[in-house]
Order: C-alpha cells, then sequence, then structure tokens
C-alpha cells in the first residue's frame, strides 16, 4: 500500500488538467516488473519528486513518460495524449536532462544545440544562445564538449532542455557535478520555471533539495511508489507521524480500530505501530490509557522527507 | 525534415580527428606501397572495409550507449526515421571515403610515378565481363565493390548493435566474424566468407568474377540491413 505525508510548505493547487498522468502503469521485462502500478499527476506549474535508491526504477519511469518504452500495463499520457500512439503531439513539448549528460564530444557547446534544434527546426540562433546563458555558459565558447567539466556538460544538458521552451522538463539527476553555487542556481532557475507554468518531473538524491522545491514527492522502491509527500498549505492542521510501543500484541489491534475510526494512516501491527495523521500528543496518550492500552513508549517520529525516505528504502529501523 | 538531419549526421560522423588519423593512416600505407612496389595497387579496398565499423560505427551504437538517442527521440524524431538516417549516414561517409582515398591514391601516383594510378592491379582481372577489360570500368568497378563490402561491414556493425549496448563489441564484432568465417568455415562453405571478396579488391589474383562478388555484397548488406531495421522496430527503447 502507498502510504502518504503531508509536509506542511507553501501551497500548490493543481489545475484540472494533469501533464502527465500515470495510471497505474506498469513495465515488465520477462518475468521481472520493474515498475508495479505507479500513480501520479503532474500538474502545469508543478514540480513533482521521485526519489529511491539506484535500481528502483525511476529510470524506466521517466522512459515510460517520454515513449521510449511501452507500459506493460495500465496508461501513461502526456498532456492528455498517449505517448505512444500520438506521440508526435505528445513529445514535442518534452524537455529531458539525462544522468551523466551525453553530448557529441568534438563539438562546441552551441553546435550541439545546433544539432538537437535541427530535429524540430522551431528556434534559432539567439535562443540557442540565450538558452546558454540563462545557464551560466559562454555561447562563443568555442571548445569542445570533451574538455567541459561535468558541471559544465550538466549546464549544457539543462540548456537544451529549456531552449526550445518546453511544457515538461524531465531532469533525472540534474544536480550531478554541480558545485553548491551551482545547486543554488539551478534550484532557484527551477523555481523560475514553475512561476512561468513549466511542469517538472525531478528525479534526485538530493533529498533536501527535493523537499525544498518539489510540491509533492513520491518514494519509489523496487518498482513501487511506496510513500507520498504532499506539500501543503501552512493554514492546515499539521500531520504527525506517532510511534507506539505496546507491552502486549493484542492491544495492538483494538489501537488499530480505534485509530482507524479517527481516520488515521496505521502502520505495522503486534506491538509496534505508527500512526500518521492530525494527532495531538497528550491527547493521544490520554486516550490510549482510558481504553486500557498497557503503554511500553509514546514518541513523535519526523517526518521530514530523509527520516521518511530512509525509513521506507531500509535504512531506519532495520 | 530528414534531409537535413542527414546532412548533419554526416557532417558530424565524418569531420572527425578520428577520421582524419585514419584516412591519413591508410594513405600512408598507400603512399608506401606506391613508393616500394613496381606494379603498385591500392591497399585501401581492403583496409577500409575492415576498419569502417571502427571509424565510423560509433554513430548510432555510442548514441545508444550513452542514452543521446533518448534526447534525439523525445523531439519527435521516430525511431524507424532516426536508424534509417543513421544508416543512409553511413552508407553516404563509406562514399566519400572511398572517394577521398581513390584520389589520394591516384594523387600519390601522379606525385611518384608520374602518373596517375588506378584502382586495381594489372594482372587483376574480372572474368567474364570483357567489358572490364577497360581500365576504368576496372577501376570503378573496384571501387564499386569497396564501396558494397564498407556499407555490408558497416551492416554487421548495425546488427552487432541490436544485441549489445556496449559500442566498443559492436564495432570489434564485423571485423572478428569476417575474420573467424575466413578460417573457421569449412572448405564447402568457405565461398561465403566476406573477407575472400575483400581480399580481392587489393591482390593480383586474376579471373575475379564481377557478377558474383556484387551480388555477394548487396545480398550480405540486404540481409544485414533488413535484420539490424526489423530487430530495431521492433525491439523496445533504442
Amino acid at each position: 500500500m502507498t502510504k502518504s505525508t503531508t509536509i506542511i510548505k507553501e501551497t500548490f493547487r493543481p489545475p484540472t488538467v494533469p501533464v502527465v498522468s500515470l495510471k497505474m502503469a506498469g513495465k515488465r521485462y520477462g518475468q521481472k516488473w520493474v515498475v508495479r502500478e505507479a500513480s501520479f499527476d503532474l500538474y502545469p506549474g508543478q514540480i513533482f519528486g521521485l526519489v529511491g535508491p539506484n535500481g528502483a526504477g525511476k529510470t524506466t519511469l521517466l522512459k515510460m513518460i517520454t515513449g521510449l518504452v511501452r507500459p506493460s500495463s495500465g496508461t501513461v499520457t502526456v498532456a492528455g495524449m498517449s505517448n505512444r500512439t500520438e506521440k508526435a503531439e505528445a513529445l514535442p513539448s518534452i524537455g529531458l536532462v539525462i544522468e551523466n549528460p551525453p553530448a557529441i564530444d568534438h563539438l562546441s557547446g552551441l553546435r550541439n544545440l545546433q544539432l538537437l534544434a535541427s530535429i524540430k527546426n522551431q528556434i534559432g540562433a539567439t535562443e540557442m544562445a540565450a538558452a546558454l546563458r540563462q545557464v551560466g555558459l559562454n555561447p562563443e565558447d568555442k571548445r569542445p564538449v570533451r574538455k567541459y567539466s561535468l558541471g559544465m556538460r550538466q549546464r549544457l544538458a539543462l540548456a537544451q532542455a529549456i531552449m526550445e521552451k518546453p511544457e515538461l522538463l524531465i531532469l533525472d539527476e540534474p544536480t550531478n557535478g554541480l558545485d553548491p553555487q551551482g545547486i543554488a542556481d539551478l534550484r532557484n532557475f527551477l523555481m523560475q520555471l514553475k512561476q512561468e507554468g513549466v511542469s517538472i518531473l525531478l528525479a534526485s538524491h538530493l533529498l533536501t533539495e527535493v523537499e525544498r522545491i518539489c510540491d509533492e514527492v513520491v518514494i519509489i522502491k523496487n518498482g513501487h511508489i511506496v510513500h507520498r509527500v504532499t506539500q501543503k498549505t501552512g493554514n492546515e492542521p499539521q500531520q504527525m507521524h506517532v510511534a507506539i510501543k505496546l507491552t502486549t500484541p493484542k492491544d495492538g489491534k483494538i489501537v488499530a480500530d480505534w485509530a482507524k475510526n479517527k481516520e488515521w494512516l496505521v502502520i505495522g501491527e503486534g506491538i509496534d505501530l505508527r500512526l500518521q495523521g492530525v494527532i495531538a500528543m497528550p491527547a493521544l496518550i490520554k486516550d490510549l490509557v482510558s481504553l486500557g492500552i498497557s503503554i511500553e513508549a509514546v514518541y513523535p517520529e519526523e517526518s521530514d522527507l530523509e527520516t521518511i525516505y530512509l525509513r521506507e528504502v531500509g535504512g531506519l529501523n532495520q | 525534415m530528414s534531409w537535413r538531419l542527414l546532412k548533419n549526421e554526416i557532417g558530424r560522423t565524418l569531420f572527425r580527428t578520428k577520421v582524419l588519423l585514419a584516412f591519413l593512416a591508410m594513405f600512408a600505407f598507400d603512399v608506401w606501397n606506391v613508393m616500394t612496389t613496381a606494379n603498385p595497387s591500392a591497399i585501401f579496398p581492403f583496409i577500409l572495409p575492415l576498419l569502417v565499423p571502427f571509424i565510423i560505427g560509433d554513430s548510432l551504437v555510442g548514441e545508444r550507449h550513452n542514452s543521446y538517442s533518448w534526447l534525439v527521440l523525445t523531439r519527435g524524431l521516430s525511431k524507424s526515421r532516426y536508424i534509417v538516417i543513421k544508416m543512409l549516414a553511413g552508407a553516404i561517409n563509406c562514399i566519400v571515403l572511398t572517394i577521398a582515398l581513390t584520389a589520394a591514391f591516384s594523387l600519390a601516383g601522379a606525385v611518384i610515378k608520374g602518373a596517375p594510378l588506378r584502382l586495381g592491379s594489372e594482372t587483376m582481372q574480372f572474368h567474364p565481363e570483357l567489358l572490364l577489360h577497360n581500365p576504368l570500368l576496372h577501376a570503378a568497378a573496384i571501387f564499386a565493390l569497396v564501396v558494397l563490402s564498407c556499407i555490408a561491414a558497416l551492416g554487421l556493425t548495425f546488427v552487432a548493435s541490436t544485441y549489445t549496448v556496449s559500442p566498443y563489441v559492436a564495432m570489434s564484432l564485423p571485423l572478428l566474424i569476417i575474420m573467424a568465417l575466413a578460417f573457421f568455415l569449412p572448405e564447402p562453405w568457405r565461398w561465403l566468407s566476406p573477407y575472400g571478396r575483400i581480399i580481392f579488391t587489393a591482390s593480383h589474383r586474376p579471373w575475379i568474377n564481377m557478377l558474383d562478388m556484387t551480388a555477394y555484397w548487396l545480398v550480405l548488406g540486404s540481409i544485414l540491413y533488413s535484420w539490424a531495421i526489423i530487430k530495431y522496430l521492433f525491439t523496445e527503447g533504442i
């Protein structure tokens, strides 16, 4: 089951038509499901984060969205159209940054952009030079890309992704090789694109950055979306994670049923339970005592993205 | 859209240091041959088909390896068009390289021997096409066979690339296959070996059957390219 968490932050209110929509999408190679039952919507002006360990299925998910691989189950739509049957209409509005950004190494940055831009032939040298300047590269730089640092290659990758002003920007590990200043620049740049209505799908291992800029984040493990973190307005009541350790397993069922009646999410069973919801600690303890539950410990858990991530992928409590 | 992409593809794969170095090496080899042999014959018709997968074969396999093809395909270019552009550009590059080397060989002959040299040796004769006793047609026939053998060798790279994402494997396999077939095919099947038909173009052996050679390269090339196209189109991803 996919769990969800809400972290208080500036609000994002989705419009009605998603730019990307996955409905129970899955991908199987042979007998192995690389992505299973993935469902989420990405709306215009939203930044959506994908996090998970290496090999979790993030890249396959991105390939499904860009139409490079066909889903084995479920549907994937881009701008309301199937990215396979209506590829020509759906795909031209996607900008893509791939991990370990590829480029034609013996050509200059500008020439690389020219080659890629020649496919759609929608923009000229001015727009390409502007895109290079926007990411901090010099369009006059004649050096071949093989002489670029990793950070410069990453900037070039970003330039090719944004030069045609896509509606959807897909970024797979865009911070690789960037120095702290570069990361800050990228963050500001993405926030600016978001303001302009660009939808951004961001796969990254930098959880603090993801938490900082994403409106919604999903944690993927072994091809499953195991947790969904939504950032909501500070006016809404705060969600809490509370861990409870009981002395007798039979109390676990009583607590779980009671918590479900309160519409809290219950994770675990027996003597180890986690509750998630709008929970007030003093009232919780009072209620448990009044129910006659024998408690060994009750404590609030951190609910920042890193803690949730480590808990979900097995880094904590294992 | 396709013509522009084809032109870009040819330009970016041909005008590289790697291609220039390979060209200079083959040219130097031929100059050495012209200088040291009384009756020189161009050696590049033998070397080029064996090396062409290394020289320009990385165009498709390299892009698959580093996911550059992903960037291209998300810009609305269909996979079939992308592959056809790669193959056409490869074929045109084979023609350009052969023309450049033929011209360089001829020029080297003019400078060193005082008269331009043609492809093929004086002792090399085609049979039974009597028309090809004309020296110019003779040279043109060898030129065509070199081009066809290069294109077919590149076809082997395309086929190999459908089974591996490693560019090094895809570029090396054609040479390995050609050499392995030359040595390990049983005698009754030896006529299938491409190596024999590559070395003929640069050797002094008599009685080469032009029709047989042309048919061989055309059939082999068609099989390889069809195989690669079908495999690419019916395999997911790129």
